[in-house]
């Protein structure tokens, strides 16, 4: 029924999901260009991981993640 | 020369505007609209499209025929028209799945001539009969290495999303879509999804994941951007993966409408059915339109007839999805220049868009020279309470010549539309009826063709 890949991409993007939306600039193309870099290959993908990981890291440490946030909010 | 104006619909590309002259549609391109045309035509794809019938025609003319409104770097063409212009939000299942594939055929055929398309609106895809066809030539740009595909957002919005929120949920997307224009938003059909339905690969993907990447912030998106490039081999692998998986999607099988069964459940008997035919048939040999509007076209039945007798092409207006879906099927399998189109008698489209006038409103489009509107006014008049004489006035400005079926309160539809509802209409009735359309056109026939007493005018509205 559900095949391996679709575990391993759930799994991979669950942080992702599961982290704060950060309401800053939305960019109308921004999810569809992350994902097609995350799709285009290892490189894209690992980029991507590295770009979300500190909001991961956030998850465990409030204080750092969120004063990241408030940065990106006053761009 | 005719008078030629830009069309006003067309200005959210700086590669080039359309300007409609009469029956003549031209595209004048900016200088830089010019040289990426011209890097297309050299590839040979456009040809290679044009004769596959997936693009309009097109051919390059003197700059002068736009008389000044041509830029003098650009270059100007000049296009096929399409007999009629329609929108998404006027499309059934069938029609945004045909346009949706075509948009990715396309764009993967572009791909191997290193070409690409700048957007994926899908307002560049029009008509012609149930074929669809892709218009802005101007889309088609040089594909730069490494780049990621920029229509994709558009692509799932306009395309993709609508499809399933008919497959996945059962809702048809043409009032939503009618209100945003653009389609709909992958976080809003993320959200309305359960999670059970969005446990595959291309859910995952498409609808879940680039939902929650489009909350990244911009500087997230041009730093990964910046660092790695899209490779084309993953650039045709999402089309083709779109492609396939589009290619699957079907309505949600629990939606049988009422209409669908029309051709074997309805009310009278086959030779009452030949009846109205004969008529049909008559009135189209007489007239021979060559667009004919068929309002509330159900399957298409009647559409057939007026084609096989001498109308050269039938646009069908309808409510009901199911009749459409077989209407579809029937111009495909029977190779008809009949088009059919979701429509609200009551409700019909608007212009809207930017100044109200990106859009065009049903009556801004009306181009028939033949109409039918058959078994149709009850549901107007009796269904949705508008009065008698405007239903008539309406279908009478719509088309010069036409045939308007009566049906009186004694019919068995009629009856059911009335069954839980009291009787208001006391102006329904054949005199009114006669009446109402003797002040706006002259009655060429008639014909009762049921034992309930419905009857066939044929007429031909006075001039002046």
């Amino acid at each position: 029924m559900i095949s391996r890949k679709t575990i391993l991409a759930s799994t991979a993007l669950g942080f992702v999901l599961f982290s704060s939306p950060a309401y800053a600039y939305l960019d109308p193309g921004t999810g569809s260009m992350l994902l097609q870099l995350a799709l285009g290959g290892v490189a894209g993908f690992l980029v991507i991981l590295k770009l979300y990981w500190s909001r991961f890291v956030g998850l465990f440490h409030r204080s750092g993640a969120a004063d990241e946030l408030v940065q990106d909010n006053d761009k | 020369m005719n008078h030629v104006a830009i069309e006003p619909g067309s200005f959210r590309d700086p590669m080039g505007r359309v300007f409609v002259g009469g029956d003549h549609i031209y595209r004048a391109t900016s200088a830089k609209g010019r040289t990426a045309f011209e890097f297309v035509a050299a590839t040979g794809l456009l040809a290679k499209l044009e004769d596959a019938g997936k693009i309009v025609t097109s051919r390059i003319v003197p700059n002068h025929v736009l008389g000044g409104l041509a830029r003098t770097d650009g270059i100007v063409l000049e296009h096929e028209k399409i007999p009629y212009i329609s929108y998404p939000y006027e499309w059934s299942f069938s029609f945004l799945k045909a346009a949706a594939l075509l948009h990715l055929d396309i764009h993967l055929q572009a791909l191997e001539v290193g070409v690409t398309l700048s957007d994926a609106s899908a307002y560049n895809v029009q008509f012609r009969g149930s074929h669809p066809v892709f218009i802005d030539i101007l889309s088609f740009r040089p594909l730069k290495t490494g780049e990621t595909w920029d229509g994709h957002r558009q692509f799932c919005e306009q395309f993709l999303n609508p499809l399933l929120l008919k497959s996945k949920l059962d809702i048809d997307p043409n009032a939503w879509y009618r209100g945003t224009q653009e389609g709909i938003s992958t976080p809003e059909i993320n959200r309305l999804l359960p999670w059970y339905k969005k446990l595959s690969w291309k859910m995952l993907t498409h609808v879940v994941a680039q939902s929650a990447l489009q909350n990244a912030n911009v500087g997230t998106a041009a730093d990964a951007r910046a660092r790695v490039e899209f490779p084309l081999a993953s650039y045709r692998r999402m089309l083709t993966g779109l492609r396939n998986w589009i290619e699957t999607i079907e309505p949600a099988k629990k939606s049988r409408t009422e209409w669908q069964d029309y051709a074997t459940g309805h009310s009278y008997a086959d030779a009452e059915q030949q009846a109205k035919a004969a008529f049909v048939a008559r009135f189209a040999a007489a007239v021979t339109p060559d667009i004919l509007w068929d309002i509330g076209c159900n399957t298409g039945d009647y559409s057939a007839v007026a084609l096989a007798n001498g109308a050269a092409y039938s646009v069908g207006f309808d409510v009901d999805q199911g009749a459409l879906t077989q209407a579809y099927g029937r111009a495909i399998a029977n190779d008809m220049p009949f088009q059919p189109l979701y429509f609200d008698g009551a409700n019909p489209s608007p212009s809207q868009g930017w100044n109200e006038a990106e859009r065009k409103s049903m009556s801004a489009r009306r181009n028939a020279d033949g109409l039918i509107a058959l078994a149709f006014i009850h549901h107007m008049a009796i269904g949705r309470n508008i009065p008698l004489e405007h239903v008539i006035r309406w279908l009478v400005g719509l088309a010069p010549e036409g045939v308007i079926e009566f049906v009186p309160k004694a019919d068995p539809m009629v009856r059911q539309l009335l069954t839980l509802r009291e009787d208001i209409f006391e102006d329904y009735s054949l005199s009114a009826f006669t009446e109402y359309l003797r002040e706006m056109a002259e009655i060429v026939a008639t014909d009762v063709i049921t034992k309930s007493g419905r009857q066939l005018f044929w007429y031909k509205r006075k001039s002046g």
